[in-house]
Order: C-alpha cells, then structure tokens, then sequence
C-alpha cells in the first residue's frame, strides 16, 4: 500500500512537471517591453507612495514646508517622467501604447489564455 | 475656539506624559526597596560566574547537579570565611582550571577576549560614520552639478502633461501647480506647526 | 509508512534537483517551457515534504516502534497532543520539519512573486532549489527520520520530558521556521543580482519576507525564553547559550535589514547595504545550523545534536562563499539614488543603528567562537558564558535602545536646529525627571537608573510622535481616536515599527528589574515551615505525588502571605547578622499583618527513562514583581528544598510578546495603493506573463 501510494505520487509528480511540454499550451518567456512596462509601472506607484509618505510627514510636522515643497515636486517630476516612458515618449503616443495592448490581448488569446502564471498581481 | 482648544490639547498632553510617568513609576517600585548586599546575595552573583563541571553549558547557580549544590554551598563557606570574590574565583580556578570561569578573565591571553568586542563597537561606529561622510560629500558634488530651479523648471514644461496626470493618479486637482500646490490641508498644517509642541512648553 | 516516507524524500531529491537544473538551463537557453516545468517542481517538491512528514506523523499517531525515530521519541503512554511535539523533537524530525517549513514558504513566495521580477525568477527558483535539494539529500542519505529498527521494541523511548510543555508546540516550530525563512528573501535578492536587476524591484517582496521571518522568529525565542522560564528551574530565561546566541544573531541582522530596507524603499539609498545584510543573516542562519547539528561549542540545548557537523558546515562555507562572490560581482552596479545629506538625518540614524545591531552581532559571534580560539590558539579550555555577554553586549544594547528614541525623531534628510529642539525637548526632560524621581526615592544602581532614564526617553518620543500627528490630524477635523487611527494607517510601516518598539521598552524593563534587582534565597521547609524573603512569606502547606510509569513527580502547595517586615524585625536582623537574605520560621502562627495573597503549586519530577529532571516553579506574577518559586528537590526526610526569588518587572517580558506580534503585523499589512485612477487595463495585463 504505501509503496503503491509512493509511486503514485512519483507519477503525479512526473506528470505535472512533464506537463508543459506535452499540453497544447505555448509558453514564451516574458518579452523585454512587457518587464519593462512592468517595472515602470510598480516603480510610479512606489513613488505615489513615496509622495503620500511625505504628505504624512508633513502633516505631522516632520517637514517644513520647503522641504515638503522640494521633496514633493522632485517625486512628482520622477512620477511623470515614468508616465512619459510608459507611454512611450508622448501623450499622443497613447494611441501606441494602446495598439500595443490590443497586439498583446491578441497573443494572449492566441495562446488561449494558457497562463501557467499565477493571479495575484504584486501583492507579496 | 481655537484657543480653547490649544489649552485643552496642552493640558492632554499633561495627562499623558504624567500617565506615562506615573506607569512607570508604579512598575519601578519593584526595584525601590534597599537591599544590602547579604553574603547570600553575593554567594549566588559568584555562582553565576562559575560553571558546573559535569553540565553542558551551565552554570552551579542554575544547575541542579549535585556537584553544583555542593560548589553553592562552598561559595557561600568561602565567603563567610571572609574571602574575596576574587580569592574565591581562584580557589575554584586551582582546582578545575580555567574551564570553570563562565566568563575569561581580563588579563593574559583572555584580555583578548574583552579588547576584540571594544575593537568591534569603535570601528563600527567608526566606519558608520566614515561612511556617511562619505556618502555626504558625493552627495554635495552631485548637488552642485544639477538640480538648479531652471532645469526642474524646464522639467516642469515638458512634463506638464504627464504631470496633470500624476494628480490625477493621487486623487488631487489637475489644476493645482508645481510649487503652488497648496492643496485644502495646507493652511491647517501651517497652522500645525505654529502651534506646535514647544510653544506649549513655554505657555 | 516508512517506505512511502522513503520513496517521498527521494522524490523530493529529484524534483528539486530537476528544478534547479531546469531554471537555469531554461533561462540560458531561453526555453520557456524548461522553466515553467521547472518552476512546476519546485511546487512539486512541497508535496513530496508533506507527504514524507504525513507518513512521519502517522507512525507516531499509530505507535509504530519500527520506526527508529518513533521508537526514540514516544511511547504509548505520550499524550496524543504530544504528536505534533514529537515530530520535531529530534534530529531526524526536525531536519524534516524545516524543509517542510521551507518548501511551503518557497512555494508562496514563488507564486505570489510579482511579474516584473520575472527575469529574476530563474534564478530565485534555482537557488530555493539548491537548498531544498541539500536537505532533502541530508534526509535521504545522512539523517533518514524512516530508519527501521532491526527488532522492533513493544514500548517506546518516549518523547524527552522538558518538551511536554504547551510552549513547546508553538517555540520550536517558529524558531525553525523563523531561520530557514531568512532564504527567502536572500533568495530573491540573490536572483534579482544575478538577473541584473539592480533597481528596488525585489524589495518588497525581501521586506514582507524579511518581516515574517524576523516576526516569527522573534517570538520563537520569546517563547523559549518563557518555556525556560517556567520549566528548566535555573530562575533565568536567557542564558546566552550557544544554541540561543545563534538564532539571535541572525534576528539582529535581520533587525538591521528591515529597518535599513526603509531607507531604500524612502529614499533610494543602502543598496549594496542591503544586499549585504542578507547575505550576513543567510550565512549565520547557517551557521546556526550547523552549530545546532553537532558544532564544535558546548550548550545545554541538545535535543538536535548529531554527526552531522561536517555536512552542514560545508554547507554554510558554500553559502558564504556563493554570497559573498556574487555581492562582489554586482557590487558596482549597485548604487544610491541619493547622496546622504546630514549626520542629523534619520537615514545616517539608522546606518548607525545598523553597524550597533552587526556589533553586537559580531561579538555575539566572538564570544560563541572565543572557547574553540583559545582552544587552538594555546591549548587552554575556556568557558564564555552569560557573564561575559552582558558585560560586552550590554552597554552597546542600551545604545540600540538610545538610538531607538533619537532616530525616530530625526527627520528625513536634514534636521534643522529649530526643529531638533523642538523634539527633544520632551523625551529628555521626561528622562531626567524619571531619574531624577528614582534617584530620590533611593533606588539603588546607577546604570539600572540611568537605562530607566533612557526607556523613559525613548518611550516620551513615541509618545510624542503620536501626539504629534494625532493632533494635526485632529485639528482638520477628525475627533482624537480617529486622527490616531488614520495617522497609524497613513503609514503602517512606521507605526508598526513604534508599536514594536514599544514592546522592546517593555521587554528592557524586564531585563533591567531582573538582572539588576533580583532577590533570592535557598532554603529547605517541612510541613508547615515558612519561609520569608522581603515581604513574602511562602508557607508549605500541603504536598501529594503524581509520579506515573515514566516519571516520579511531587507537587507541593504553597501559601503566600504578604507581611509587614516590622513584625519580624527580630529575625530579620539575626539573619543579616548571619549574611542571609531570608529566612525559615518554624512556627505557623501568623503575625498581625500577613495576608494571605495566593496559593502556589510548585511542582518537581525525575523521569527514569532520561536520566532528567524537570519542574514547574510556582509564580507569583504582578506587574511590579514576580515571587519565583524552584522546588529544587523533594528531600527524604520529607522536606522540599527551594530556590526562592523576586524578580522585579519581570511580567514586562511576556507583556512585550502581544505588542511584538501586534506591531509586526502592524507594519506587514499591505497598504492600499495610492493610485485612486481605475485600473481598467491593469488586470488584463497581470494575466499576461507567459511564465
């Protein structure tokens, strides 16, 4: 019975490794723009809070208002010059930016939505 | 209003400070009573600084082996006998060598033990320091090279898009400006600051 | 069951061996199936962990004695409960505990790893692998907890008596668990480095990780020190053992990192730093192991001893060498967004407050090393024990604990001098009163004093800092309950952090009342003998056996009458006179003024099987001082010798606990995202990464 039960669990295991393989699923490794996009987007909202953490700060008279003004403006400067790079260069490239993610959708339903990756975004 | 509220967040301020105290306080009388230093007291502070033969580890003072009961009553004959901690200390180390002290003694060979910590706080302390002026004065070199209000100036017009929505993003005004931006809490956290702790202290 | 064991551990061995190979591999040559099937393993191998301590535990649920570990750690007689206990009570188990541990932190971790990390994935998983693969190749090989005994034995070992205690189901466990965490992050980070990915992208994930790992920690060892505190009978908590000194070490470090991750995460800065500090808590993590499985230094805790020294040093030298090669590789690339502005400025506060916790660390180190040294050096055994750390570290602690109230209230970047007053104003006069109050109520020893000044400084700036942001927050509307709550919420980190802090306060408090002012006396009582220490007067009352096939156990009841020293003037002096502290009276008749106050049951048992005894000692416990009883021996003419003391404030240590776990939580739980623009793209996008 264990013995049994063992090589179950090595058939299992053989199986769910042997997997992406054998499934009509493709995989490609996560393309440059998509990481890049990625950072830059986590890399804004870590400034968004950088900028609600000094807010904090001077509420409760942490700062002085010039340094508040300094601080605030330098992040705030950080901030857009990602969102320019996120839209890749200017806001009329938005259209680009969305042409793009229209090309991704259809990738993604190309490879019927078969994402060995998980949900649960940036959250750890 | 405002400032009634003023000697009312003083007086709280009071009350928390004397609450603190006074916890504190309460906690501390523990430690109030006078204690002379009975022999007792001394036999067992001399017990924590030998080891137990036969225990890994310990020392006679923690240990219940009946080697250690026997080196506790020992201490305390020794003492009575009018001995030092220090004479004491040594009649064990003839007997069972240096092993026996649960700490090194602070000459010889053993100094080392004790100069090494020293060495390792200072310079600690030392490179921390080093290091943040260091880091300081490349900081200063940086800063005389950018970061004038001209460049972030010019920032700010190319910006000026992405900008309004940066403000979006953190739930602000599109309109507000670049060093005008000061938003509805402002006046309130001048105000703060006016009103702040240490003008209460001299109230 | 041990054939399933077996063939799960082997498995395992397998898997994460493939899934090591496979990352890597799949990564170079850009094969992403190799990586997802790689990645795929890797949660396969928590399986194969889970399924081999199932097959563990099962034995031990069902009494099979054919099993060499079962046999060794439990009997029939084991309460049930002690199962859980029993899995890890011994080399075999818990070597199999912590990969358990490992695995399943590994898996979360991997799997809730955000997208843009996805170039570094390979690499993290490999290196999760790697450790994984060492210690499923320790249990396959060196340490199987599935050995079979040749003939089988109708009873058990039974489970070591100083473990079947409540505080054992929850000490060990953490403590492991807390250690081997300390992979993670340094996973992440050492996969973020190879990768080239320098920038902060991986800390978020190493500062939850750290955080976890370093709060369950944590209260690993406050919870041990609490089990020794109620079990072993020596009176202490902390005894600066080796085994202790090694868990410790990497929590300071670790200390050091979550708060030197703040800089990075505010301001940019500490990049190399950082990486440097997990790299020196993964190795001393290691270190720990090896020095838990059979090191060279000598310690009471030897539950997990073994022949396995050799083997895990090699272990933590490759560690050491495979850490510090990378950080010397990458170390160009890793550079400060910002320049450091100020010495006054709270990011050069908490550089110094990292190099104390690494010095303290570092001669932590010196002093568990110092024995072997001297050993080698000149042939000459020496003993370094508890009075040699809290002369060295002491001193450098009460710093921690200076810097712990003059940090916070530095500001970012620069302090202006007009502010600086303003801050320090409160705390230092708050401190100089509290001294002051102390020194005219006669207490005695100036350090303890002067460390009760700083904890009432460093306590008057949280306060303040509080008080503070409480009011501004109250006076744009917010009534004061909800202007605290909303200031803790803006940003949990740091108020986590002052809630933690507040929790370290009270665990010095304790340290300070119960290594400065501790009171004690030995003495042995008959039925209705008392004894008198200070105002306490413990009279035996009754006694009675609880002794059982394993063990023979004695309790004894106790009552505790507070009394008035005036009436006893007349013993107290001759006891004086005779260099005691307290005390045996004869008689039972009261004195005017004793009150009766509590009852205690000290209790006393020699375990036949091991050679061992254990105790409970009856506690009195207050919020200004613990009446500590140790019922060292039920003695043959009937009477029961005692080791009575008072340790001032020593509940303050296990009051810290709840604050210690609350601020953890405090500052680990996520914040909401500042973006307030609807993420309408967003969500598809998550879903789109190919691995």
């Amino acid at each position: 019975m264990p013995i049994l039960l063992g090589t179950l669990l090595a058939l299992v295991s053989v199986a769910v490794i042997a997997y992406p393989f054998l499934g009509s699923k493709r995989y490609r490794l996560v393309s440059e723009t998509f990481v890049t996009r990625e950072k830059l987007r986590a890399e804004r909202l870590r400034i968004y809070r950088k900028i609600s953490d000094v807010e904090a700060d001077f509420t409760s008279g942490d700062l002085t208002e010039a340094d508040y003004q300094q601080q605030r403006d330098q992040l705030r400067i950080a901030a857009a010059e990602i969102l320019k790079q996120e839209s890749g260069g200017s806001i009329t490239d938005a259209k680009r930016d969305e042409e793009l993610e229209k090309e991704i959708s259809r990738l993604r339903e190309q490879s019927t939505s078969s994402t060995e990756a998980p949900e649960g975004g940036d959250s750890l | 209003m405002h400032g009634e509220s003023k000697v009312m967040a003083s007086r709280l301020s009071f009350v928390i400070i004397g609450a603190l105290l006074f916890t504190l306080l309460l906690a501390l009388s523990g430690c109030i009573r006078e204690s002379d230093i009975t022999a007792e007291q001394r036999a067992h502070q001399l017990s924590g600084e030998l080891m137990c033969p036969v225990c890994d580890g310990q020392t006679i003072d923690g240990s219940n082996a009946q080697i250690a009961v026997d080196m506790r009553l020992k201490v305390r004959d020794l003492l009575d006998e009018g001995l030092t901690n220090a004479e004491v200390r040594d009649y064990f180390v003839i007997r069972y060598g240096q092993e026996i002290l649960a700490a090194p003694e602070r000459s010889g060979f053993n100094l080392l033990a004790w100069i090494v910590p020293v060495l390792i706080v200072l310079g600690a302390i030392g490179i921390a320091l080093l290091s943040i002026k260091n880091m300081r004065k490349s900081g200063l070199e940086a800063q005389s090279i950018g970061g004038t209000s001209v460049a972030i100036e010019r920032k700010q017009d190319d910006l000026s898009d992405y900008l309004v929505q940066v403000d979006r993003d953190l739930g602000m005004s599109s309109d507000s400006n670049l060093s005008l931006n000061a938003d509805s809490n402002s006046d309130v956290l001048k105000d703060s600051k006016e009103t702040g702790i240490s003008e209460k202290a001299n109230s | 069951m041990a054939d399933l064991g077996v063939m799960a551990l082997m498995l395992g061995l397998v898997l994460s061996a493939y899934s090591a190979i496979g990352a890597v591999v799949g990564e170079r040559i850009g094969m992403a199936e190799l990586v997802v099937s790689a990645r795929r393993a890797l949660y396969m191998t928590t399986v194969a962990a889970a399924v081999a301590s199932a097959a563990l535990i099962n034995a031990f649920v069902q009494n099979d004695f054919s099993i060499a570990y079962v046999a060794d750690h439990s009997n029939t007689l084991m309460d049930r409960a002690f199962v859980w206990v029993a899995f890890y009570a011994g080399n075999e188990g818990s070597l199999l505990y912590i990969l358990l541990a490992l695995s399943v932190i590994s898996a979360i971790s991997v799997w809730f790893a955000p997208k843009r990390l996805a170039r570094s994935m390979p690499w993290t998983i490999a290196i999760l692998a790697i450790i994984q693969l060492f210690y499923f190749g320790v249990l396959t090989f060196a340490a199987s907890p599935f050995e079979l005994l040749d003939t089988i034995p109708l009873e058990g070992r039974g489970i070591n008596p100083l473990l079947t205690h409540p505080g054992m189901f929850s000490h060990p466990p953490l403590l492991m668990g807390g250690l081997i965490a300390i992979t993670i992050p340094f996973a992440f980070a050492s996969g973020a480095l190879i990768a080239g990915n320098y920038g902060d992208d991986w800390i978020d994930v190493a500062r939850v990780s750290a955080l976890i790992g370093w709060g369950v920690l944590g209260t690993g060892m406050l919870l041990g020190a609490w089990w020794a505190y109620t079990i072993l009978g020596w009176g202490g908590y902390w005894a600066w053992d080796p085994i202790e000194n090694v868990a410790l070490m990497p929590w300071l470090v670790m200390t050091a990192f979550i708060h030197s991750i703040m800089v990075q995460k505010r301001r940019g800065m500490f990049r190399m730093w950082n990486v440097a500090l997990l790299n020196i808590a993964f190795v001393l993590a290691q270190l720990g192991m090896f020095i838990n499985r059979g090191g060279p230094v000598v310690s009471v805790h030897s539950f997990a001893a073994s022949t396995l020294g050799v083997i895990f040093l090699v272990f933590m030298l490759a560690s050491l060498v495979f850490a510090f090669a990378l950080f010397l590789w990458r170390m160009p690339q890793l550079k400060s967004d910002r320049a450091m502005e100020s010495f006054v400025s709270r990011e050069a506060s908490f550089l110094i407050n990292n190099f104390l916790f690494l010095s303290v660390m570092a001669v932590t180190l010196w002093g568990v090393l110092y024995p072997l040294f001297s050993d080698l050096a000149r042939d000459v055994s020496v003993s370094v024990s508890a009075p040699y750390f809290d002369r060295a570290n002491g001193p450098v602690l009460l710093g921690i604990v200076i810097m712990m109230g003059i940090g916070p209230l530095l500001p970012w970047r620069k302090a202006s001098a007009r502010s600086m007053k303003q801050w320090f104003v409160w705390p230092t006069l708050v401190g100089l009163v509290a001294i002051g109050v102390l020194v005219a109520l006669g207490v005695q020893r100036p350090v303890a004093i002067f460390s009760f000044g700083v904890l009432a400084f460093v306590a008057t700036s949280i306060a303040e800092e509080w008080w503070r942001g409480t009011a501004a927050r109250h006076r744009s509307g917010d009534n004061w309950a909800l202007a605290w709550w909303r200031l803790v919420n803006g940003n949990r980190p740091r108020h986590g952090g002052y809630i933690a802090h507040l929790s370290i306060l009270m665990l010095a408090l304790g340290i300070i009342g119960t290594n400065f002012y501790q009171q004690r006396t030995d003495g042995a009582l008959a039925l209705g003998e008392s004894l008198v220490l200070d105002n306490y007067r413990i009279e035996y009352v009754d006694n009675g056996d609880s002794s059982r096939p394993d063990r023979i156990a004695q309790w004894a009841e106790m009552s505790v009458y507070e009394i008035d020293p005036e009436d006893y003037k007349q013993e107290i002096s001759f006891a004086r006179a005779q260099g005691s502290s307290g005390f045996t009276l004869k008689d039972s008749t009261l004195r005017p003024n004793d009150e009766l106050i509590d009852t205690i049951e000290p209790w006393h048992g020699f375990y036949i099987d091991f050679n061992m005894a254990s105790v409970r000692s009856g506690i009195r416990s207050t919020v200004v001082e613990d009446l500590y009883v140790i019922p060292r021996d039920f003695l043959a003419d009937g009477r029961v010798s005692l080791a009575v003391s008072i340790n001032p404030l020593a509940w303050w240590l296990w009051a810290s606990g709840p604050f210690f776990i609350l601020g953890t939580m405090v500052a680990l739980w996520p914040q909401a995202a500042v973006e307030r623009r609807p993420a309408r793209k967003r969500l598809q996008d998550e879903s789109e990464g190919e691995i």
